[in-house]
């Protein structure tokens, strides 16, 4: 075991360091061993994909050595040869002797089609996925804005899982970077995605998967401890993506909910308008309240029961007023309550 | 070589100013233009491939001044490099141009701006947005990370949005204009044999929209079934069906290919024609009957094609066995059924010759026999009905069940009646020589009376000989030009051999005998569709039509042997089968 681990460490120095400056000292043999030692440990990825205690020992050590520029988990192994192939292709500090040979160290020619002790066909796969889907983003539409949130919620699951179940504390600085570095809408829309993940996925198995369900409620626990991240999640998301993801979070449901209701409590009642208007310019319009309240109830029946009982005990609290413009809550329950009949 | 080089050089201007002109115009048009071309240019590189990999760098650009920026040109389409193998071979190529010991600055700058192109392939797509990216990159990943999961999203998605469509179908929006769905089919033509696209093709082509017309590409239904016919792709039956049910072209190329597979081999052999047939979906989509008509019809021309030709006949027969499997998987009530695969024939010939003959118990299938040699009568000979049918298209539906005839041989020599039944007679004649007018079968008949009566008698006087079959055989007025076939007189031999415990004791003197079978001598049997004027030939070249001709009829008694193990289990017991099988495997030994 232990060998192994400082194999697989050690490999995630040299990929590290194969973006880097020092690579201008390698020779062509040198290129040649790096990859066949990014073979052999791909066939220890195939081999002990399934074992979860070798893979879980792997997974706590790998982020440790080589830094960000090494192996990042042990799913990495699959594609080290690759990787490295990639990097040194674009390295322009790599030794002359080994740059002349690199190409055909990575591509022998037909005779190699089959084999695996090359990188040669998985490399080609790439770059045929690569120009598959630039032809595919031409087509434009919705396609391609939707395989890139559920792809990068899948990268965003996988990195998660790979923090392991305990490390909360990682995660957390993971999904805080996330959010610095930006760009912000695009990290919320990823959350949202990434929070639907398992209730899309329609193999139930992994519906009731507890490793799975760490990653979400990693993921779910910041959102609700991140206040600046909670309000624009719910701000910044279109009202029925948010209720589908509120439908499948109880907790992110009540505390969208209890957004909703501060939002509300800084509409006042503009007399000459007639007409519930925001304090400031950057407060909830009351079309928008309205219609994220709407979504909520047609989204599940538990949260459409959700939303009335709050707001007729906010209406109770403000004195049961049945006259428009004496309680918002009171004018939330009509607006909700007509729609429903015209539903 | 040099030859062959020279034609390259040629090619290869051609092609850099082919690709120049797709660079500078992204239209549509552009677009199938290259589409039409990627099967040439892949060849094309191919063969390029060939010569540069025993070059070095300075010979290569010495004769190939242009390569460099095809190559590069290449590189920068992704319609060629997402095409089957052509990227793989562009990168092939690019590495034979690499300085294996660069001297000059310029060297060393190519093969630099080698290393950059091969690292442009390999990372020839790129999101736009940059932020994006910048996501991907905190969260550590590279592009090799994420093409795989990111390109089957896409397919999902694109899958999706079609369902959606279908599922929409009935509202008057579509969720997919018609224009997005040509355009999908369209993208999709060079990426066809990527397996990552699977889901996404097979979702095209059984999606059922409700416009009046097409709305895919013609160019994807023949990349699809070009790549499934050529076994890069492994395609659901649902999709095959539908892919054929489309694009009629399709199913005509797929239905070649089938026939080149089955008659490209000169050894007749019913199983492997079978597994052939079965493994090419056209049974199971020939349950459509458009599809049906269109295969049958290819058989029909096939037929008149070879006058007949016994490989064909057998090829027809084992798909009509398989095709009639298929309707019975599908619960579809046969006998209704097949008056709509067989509009040209009478509806009660077409139900009568569907009964599997092998379904009929012994001693109870002499009156089906007679009842499909009655029907087949009248409808080609009896004038009271209105005019008579063209022959062709009786005795076409009648050899699609090849089985009767089987039964027809096993009833008359295997009967008890002193007479044979003239219906029986009647239905060997006409299967044989189908052309024949009514005159000529009568006389035919006459003869094949005199015949068997010859043989069944033969076979209870006493101890046969190899001699005295061939003596029966021959017709006692020495005529030159007999009227029974010859085709029919040695099956008829053949199956008295075969079945009979007389004849087992025989028949190996008898195959090994060479008159035995040389019945009627050369020119024997006539073609089915086409006169035959009589040929005289000079007398020097004898022999080698005489050997010629007995190529021949070992190899028709080969098909009838194999055919026997394939479909006469029901007609002779073991003791023959394993007979069939040893003299199968002497006389192919011997071809």
């Amino acid at each position: 075991m232990e060998p192994l681990v400082q194999q697989t460490e050690r490999f995630s120095e040299l990929l590290a360091v194969s973006c880097g400056s020092l690579v201008s000292t390698w020779d062509a043999e040198k290129v040649r061993r790096a990859l066949q030692w990014a073979r052999y440990l791909l066939h220890v990825y195939r081999r002990f994909a399934g074992r979860g205690r070798v893979r879980e020992a792997l997974e706590r050590r790998l982020p440790a050595r080589g830094g960000p520029l090494g192996l990042r988990s042990f799913a990495a192994l699959e594609s080290g040869d690759a990787r490295l192939a990639l990097r040194l292709l674009r390295n322009r500090a790599l030794a002359p002797a080994a740059a002349r040979a690199l190409p055909s160290l990575l591509f022998p020619g037909p005779a190699a089609d089959h084999r695996d002790d090359v990188p040669q066909s998985r490399l080609v796969l790439l770059a045929r996925r690569g120009s598959a889907l630039r032809l595919l983003c031409r087509l434009g539409g919705d396609a391609p804005r939707s395989a890139l949130l559920r792809t990068h919620a899948e990268l965003l699951d996988a990195r998660l899982h790979e923090l392991g179940g305990a490390d909360s504390a990682a995660a957390r600085k993971l999904l805080d970077t996330l959010w610095t570095r930006g760009p912000r809408e695009h990290v919320l829309d990823v959350t949202a995605e990434a929070l639907l993940l398992r209730e899309e996925d329609p193999e139930p198995a992994q519906a009731t998967d507890p490793a799975g369900a760490d990653e979400t409620q990693k993921l779910l626990r910041w959102l609700l401890e991140s206040p600046e991240v909670l309000a624009a999640f719910c701000r910044h998301l279109p009202a029925k993506r948010l209720a589908s993801v509120a439908g499948c979070h109880h907790a992110l449901s009540r505390a969208y909910l209890d957004l909703l209701t501060t939002w509300a409590t800084r509409l006042h009642y503009d007399l000459q308008k007639g007409a519930w208007v925001p304090t400031q310019m950057e407060d909830m319009p009351w079309e928008e309240l309205c219609l994220r309240l709407q979504s909520l109830c047609h989204a599940q029946p538990f949260l459409q029961e959700e939303v009335l009982v709050t707001l007729r005990s906010r209406k109770a609290l403000d004195g049961d007023f049945e006259v428009p413009g004496m309680s918002i809550w009171t004018d939330l329950l009509v607006v909700l309550e007509c729609g429903i009949v015209l539903e | 070589m040099a030859q062959e080089s020279a034609d390259l050089a040629s090619d290869c201007q051609s092609w850099l100013q082919k690709l120049s002109a797709w660079e500078q115009a992204s239209s549509e048009e552009t677009q199938k233009d290259t589409c039409l071309h990627l099967s040439g240019f892949q060849e094309f590189l191919r063969q390029m491939y060939e010569i540069l990999k025993e070059m070095d760098s300075d010979a290569i650009l010495e004769r190939f001044p242009t390569i460099g920026q095809l190559l590069a040109k290449a590189c920068w389409n992704p319609l060629i490099l997402a095409y089957d193998e052509s990227q793989k071979i562009v990168i092939w190529c690019l590495c034979c141009l690499m300085n294996k010991e660069p001297r000059t600055s310029a060297e060393s700058g190519l093969n630099s701006w080698i290393r950059g192109l091969l690292s442009h392939v390999l990372s020839a797509f790129r999101f736009d947005m940059k932020e994006v990216c910048l996501f991907t990159k905190s969260l550590g990943y590279e592009s090799i990370d994420y093409y795989p999961s990111l390109l089957k999203n896409m397919v999902l998605s694109l899958v999706s949005e079609l369902r959606e469509s279908h599922l929409n179908g009935l509202s008057t929006q579509s969720r997919m204009a018609p224009e997005r769905m040509m355009s999908l089919s369209e993208v999709c033509v060079p990426l066809v044999t990527l397996p990552d696209m699977e889901p996404l093709v097979e979702a095209l082509l059984t999606y059922h929209g409700h416009e009046p017309q097409e709305v895919l590409a013609p160019e994807f239904f023949e990349a699809v079934n070009e790549a499934f016919l050529s076994e890069k792709i492994v395609l659901p039956t649902s999709s095959v069906v539908s892919l054929w049910f489309r694009h009629l072209p399709s199913l005509e190329k797929a239905t070649l290919h089938l026939f080149e597979k089955l008659f490209s081999s000169k050894i007749i052999c019913l199983r492997r024609m079978e597994c052939c047939i079965r493994e090419s979906f056209l049974p199971q989509a020939a349950c459509q009957p458009a599809i049906f008509r269109i295969v049958d019809e290819m058989f029909r021309f096939v037929l008149l094609e070879t006058d007949g030709a016994p490989e064909v006949l057998a090829a027809l027969q084992v798909f009509t066995s398989c095709l009639v499997e298929a309707l019975k998987k599908e619960n579809k009530q046969l006998t209704f059924a097949l008056r709509t695969y067989f509009p040209y024939g009478a509806p009660c010939l077409a139900a009568a010759l569907s009964q599997h003959p092998e379904a009929i118990p012994q001693g109870h299938r002499l009156q089906p026999l007679l009842h499909i040699s009655q029907l087949l009568r009248e409808a080609v000979e009896d004038c009271t009905r209105g005019s008579p049918r063209n022959p062709f298209e009786s005795w076409f539906l009648f050899v699609h069940f090849g089985g009767w005839v089987d039964l027809a041989v096993a009833e008359l020599l295997l009967r008890e009646e002193a007479e044979p039944p003239a219906g029986l007679l009647w239905l060997l004649v006409f299967y044989y020589s189908p052309q024949d007018g009514s005159q000529q079968r009568e006389q035919s008949m006459v003869e094949l009376k005199v015949l068997i009566n010859r043989l069944l008698m033969l076979l209870r006087s006493g101890p046969l000989s190899a001699t005295d079959l061939q003596e029966a055989a021959e017709s006692p007025s020495g005529d030159p030009r007999p009227p029974v076939c010859g085709q029919l007189v040695r099956r008829l031999l053949l199956s008295l051999l075969l079945w009979t415990p007389e004849g087992h004791a025989i028949v190996w003197e008898a195959v090994t005998h060479g008159p035995t079978f040389e019945i009627t001598g050369p020119g024997c049997c006539p073609r089915i569709w086409r006169s035959t004027r009589p040929q005289h030939r000079p007398r020097a070249h004898l022999c080698c039509t005489e050997m010629a001709h007995t190529d021949a009829v070992i190899h028709e008694i080969i098909g009838f042997l194999d055919q026997t193990l394939y479909r006469s289990q029901h007609l002779c017991v073991e003791a023959s089968r394993k007979l069939a099988r040893d003299l199968l495997k002497e006389l192919q030994a011997q071809v």
